[in-house]
């Protein structure tokens, strides 16, 4: 089968939000955005652009306001028409803006709950295969400890803690963690909304090191990011969105030189 | 020794709802407040299939858990659309309309007057419970089940699931998993394990009325998974114990039965202010409320 070279297409997404007094705020105004297959492509734009909205809309989480016109195209599959919960079945997984890892759950169950093979959770299966339920399970703990270790490395305190709650970790460790949980899925796009948020630059030095990982592993990354260094360091392509509409996208570093996005975005010139 | 027995009896009675309630409150984080309705349903359907039907124990005790999954099931689908103190609300108006028609429909379960005389079971057509100690060894083995279920189902991928569900909803949806259905299922299991705690109290008793099942039982349950704790196997065990063996310490104190059944009410409720107050997962539990 021939890959087609385009993994995402948008096309028309609109959204507004009501108030009494303003009448339809514009959130995005029929915008249109492709994200090319097995790249990294970095969004920017202003707090309150609707970047975030863009991704909760792609994920399933919001509705758009033209649901009929517009479309959402992942390998020729409209995701308008899916359910949120459907879309890691179909290769979509998602970092949130929050850790929203978690956190009375351990850091190996962090893990496991995030598995793509979902067999045992339904009540029945463990009491009538259980056997077959465990051997899953010993593959998925099998699993997710060589990603920890691939990850982290042995000494890390994910590998000799898997048993403390993830709730326990730091935040940044948190951050990490959610990364490394969507590799336990079998995603072909990843949705990473600001992964740098909140964290340290040591920590940052992981986080693109795992997100470059990711794109060695033939995934496509499609991240928001205000750190514009480490956009710099790590995306292939870069969009620049403001005004509800992508403005400009191309290479990283023609997007992130262009006069427009320094003065009116990086507020350089 | 009966006195001792009986004891025991109403503590596995408990012990089911308390687990079946722990799904839900405790792994789940779903208050329902309807949590007697099934139990009442699972006594009725018990009464209505030994004494009309004729049914023997095994098939009577799966009528009562299957009509009642089933109910909850359709009931389920329409609650758990809602969320924290909007399900509360929907649960709540369940047990309302459910202890309703219990009180109403007369000419099916005789309103007020509850359905007296409902006779002792029948294992295989063969063996009838009869004794106190048959009812011992029944309730126990049921509870066993249970308790062994549940010890699974925690442990279990889909316990994890409903763990993880509770901590982030969010999250757990981005992962691919069905939070709705998720809460269905625990629903209907929650609702099934009440209709067993149902068919014991139905058989054992041989006589039930709407007011067994009303509103106050709900929160009677609710109040002893609180007391012994939720998310784990030992909390809502205790919390069991807890509420039905108080009464009867009360009694060997020497208060008189109207003053102790006030203490113990104003004991229950101390102790779920104590514990919210000094330890809010309960007794032996593991999840904070």
């Amino acid at each position: 089968m021939i890959m087609k070279k385009i993994i995402l297409s948008i096309r028309h997404i609109s959204k507004s939000f009501y108030s009494k007094t303003s009448g339809n705020n514009y959130i995005l105004k029929n915008l249109d955005l492709d994200i090319g297959r097995n790249q990294i492509t970095a969004l920017i734009g202003g707090n309150g652009t609707g970047k975030t909205t863009l991704f909760n809309i792609i994920s399933r989480f919001v509705e758009p306001d033209n649901p009929k016109n517009a479309k959402i195209l992942y390998n020729d599959k409209n995701l308008l028409t899916y359910n949120a919960y459907q879309l890691a079945s179909l290769g979509i997984g998602r970092l949130f803006q929050d850790a929203h890892i978690f956190p009375d759950l351990s850091i190996l169950e962090n893990m496991l709950v995030a598995d793509a093979d979902m067999y045992g959770e339904k009540p029945f299966e463990n009491i009538l295969f259980s056997k077959k339920v465990r051997f899953k399970e010993k593959e998925r703990t099998e699993k997710a400890v060589s990603i920890l270790n691939e990850l982290f490395g042995k000494k890390s305190i994910f590998v000799e803690q898997t048993h403390l709650p993830a709730g326990n970790l730091s935040y940044g460790q948190q951050r990490l963690l959610g990364l490394a949980r969507l590799m336990m899925g079998d995603y072909q796009l990843i949705l990473l909304d600001e992964p740098t948020a909140g964290v340290n630059i040591k920590l940052n030095d992981k986080i693109s090191e795992i997100i470059l990982l990711l794109k060695e592993k033939g995934k496509t990354v499609f991240l928001i990011e205000h750190n514009m260094a480490f956009v710099r360091k790590i995306a292939d392509e870069t969009a620049f969105m403001d005004k509800q509409k992508i403005l400009l996208k191309g290479k990283t570093s023609e997007v992130l030189d262009n006069e427009n996005v320094q003065k009116n975005y990086l507020g350089i010139i | 020794m009966e006195y001792f027995i009986h004891i025991l009896i109403v503590i596995n009675i408990y012990i089911v709802l308390t687990l079946s309630s722990n799904l839900l409150v405790g792994l789940a984080n779903l208050l329902s407040l309807g949590q007697a309705a099934f139990y009442g349903m699972g006594a009725y359907i018990t009464a209505l299939a030994l004494m009309k039907l004729g049914l023997s124990l095994i098939p009577a005790l799966l009528l009562a858990v299957l009509i009642t999954g089933l109910i909850a099931w359709i009931l389920g689908k329409i609650s758990i659309r809602f969320e924290g103190d909007f399900f509360v609300l929907v649960t709540l108006g369940f047990q309302i309309i459910i202890y309703s028609i219990l009180y109403n429909w007369i000419s099916v379960t005789r309103g007020p007057y509850g359905i007296p005389g409902i006779p002792s079971p029948k294992l295989f057509s063969v063996f009838k419970v009869t004794t106190i100690y048959n009812y011992l060894i029944l309730s126990s083995i049921l509870t066993g089940i249970t308790i062994w279920f549940f010890h699974k189902m925690i442990h279990s991928p889909f316990g994890r699931a409903l763990r993880a569900m509770k901590d982030d909803k969010l999250a757990l949806i981005s992962l691919g998993r069905d939070v709705n259905r998720l809460k269905t299922k625990t629903f209907v299991l929650a609702a099934s394990f009440a209709a067993v705690s149902g068919f014991i109290y139905a058989a054992y008793i041989s006589y039930i009325d709407p007011t067994s099942f009303n509103l106050d039982e709900s929160i009677f349950i609710i109040s002893a998974v609180l007391i012994g704790g939720t998310g784990n196997i030992k909390g809502p065990v205790l919390g069991a114990v807890f509420v039905v063996i108080l009464p009867e310490i009360l009694r060997f104190v020497g208060l008189p039965d109207n003053v102790a059944a006030n203490m113990r009410m104003i004991i229950y409720g101390l102790s779920l202010i104590l514990l919210m107050m000094f330890r809010p997962q309960g007794i032996a539990g593991v999840n904070k409320i």
